[in-house]
């Protein structure tokens, strides 16, 4: 699937979820396809935006959470696939783009990359529910399996880069600022207290 | 696992103040030091218990629990937070999340494994090259005061760590 698609698919998609994406093409093509200033880019940290979307996932089970990674993030953190195996929370659908490549600091090898099978790493490790995406329509059944049966999801999207889709990353929001704006959204929006009196 | 029972009642106190804290939400992965605080903790229903495969994950696990306004703690070995340097930094620190991590004081006087000795030499001054705060806790009294230290690590909007000792994890202070 060309990036173009699979952004403009997921933003067009888009209801109430909380996205957490990880750092390079999967945060800045979110950015592009919707502006948003209420998603946590996880602009560093590289190969855990998986583990903490899933320490959101277990901190607010009454949301929804897609968490958009890439599969340099994904070998960074390969052991995270038995963690997210052992919890399986059923409100997190991973999506991991496939870009067989380093995409964002200018496609640079990744190791082993047109060889290892994801899926059937995360498979191995347990996970239950494992989807190929390949079309525009494999990836708007994942999400609406999800919605309609909510289960812990890792969706590998194979992804053609587009130059036109190499942007930076989100402008005017990072550090202090993510955390804050994305707190008192979730503070907003679900009625908890993520901030105490003292502002931390 | 056996586990002594001395060393399972200092885990059951640690597991009782992180409840008096408001802990909800616990990532860890152990070493044999810190293994009673764990199995207390997973023992308790009403805290969600995850364990990973290395400890940076606990860094992301529990910034993220923060995120969503669980209140979380993190375990793990000293040699744990020499390999979270990364996410420390990046993940905690960057953003100004507070993180607060219970850890066993390795390498320290009565620990004579030799793969401890670096530890001991290096985990204050590591902690310290990255400015991150921490207590030692070595008697059964000190544990009430971990409630405390909970609203300490708050403010601090960084990892702060809490090391306990050897006698004090293995229930023989």
């Amino acid at each position: 699937m060309k990036e173009a698609q699979f952004f403009e698919t997921l933003a067009g998609q888009w209801q109430d979820e909380l996205v957490v994406t990880s750092l390079g093409s999967a945060g800045h093509g979110w950015f592009k396809a919707t502006q948003s200033k209420d998603s946590f880019y996880l602009l560093d940290g590289m190969g855990f935006a998986s583990s903490f979307a899933l320490g959101m996932a277990l901190g607010l089970p009454q949301g929804r959470f897609w968490l958009l990674d890439t599969d340099g993030a994904f070998a960074m953190n390969l052991g995270g696939v038995l963690t997210q195996a052992s919890v399986q929370a059923p409100n997190l659908l991973h999506l991991m783009l496939n870009n067989h490549s380093y995409r964002v600091i200018g496609e640079l090898p990744l190791v082993n990359a047109d060889t290892t099978d994801y899926a059937g790493v995360a498979r191995a490790a347990g996970i239950r529910r494992v989807v190929d995406v390949q079309t525009q329509d494999d990836l708007l059944a994942v999400l609406e399996q999800q919605r309609q049966d909510p289960a812990y999801t890792l969706a590998v999207v194979d992804i053609e880069p587009q130059d036109e889709w190499r942007t930076g990353p989100p402008k005017g929001i990072e550090g202090p600022e993510m955390k804050y704006r994305f707190g008192r959204y979730v503070e907003q929006r679900f009625g908890v207290q993520v901030f105490g009196p003292e502002g931390v | 696992m056996r586990i002594a029972d001395a060393a399972m009642q200092v885990g059951e106190e640690v597991r009782a103040a992180l409840r008096e804290a408001g802990v909800s939400l616990a990532a860890s992965l152990p070493d044999d030091w810190v293994a009673p605080i764990i199995e207390s903790v997973d023992g308790d229903p009403d805290i969600t218990h995850v364990r990973v495969a290395r400890e940076s994950e606990i860094v992301g696990i529990c910034c993220g629990g923060f995120m969503t306004g669980a209140r979380s703690v993190a375990v793990m070995g000293g040699t744990g937070l020499m390999a979270s340097a990364c996410e420390f930094a990046t993940i905690s620190e960057r953003h100004g999340i507070p993180l607060f991590i219970l850890s066993s004081l390795r390498g320290d006087g009565d620990d004579i494994r030799v793969y401890q000795e670096v530890q001991g030499r290096r985990l204050r001054p590591y902690l310290q090259t990255f400015d991150i705060p921490y207590q030692i806790v070595s008697s059964r009294s000190d544990i009430a005061r971990l409630p405390d230290y909970y609203e300490h690590s708050r403010i601090q909007k960084r990892p702060y760590v809490v090391f306990f000792t050897k006698k004090l994890l293995q229930g023989i202070v």
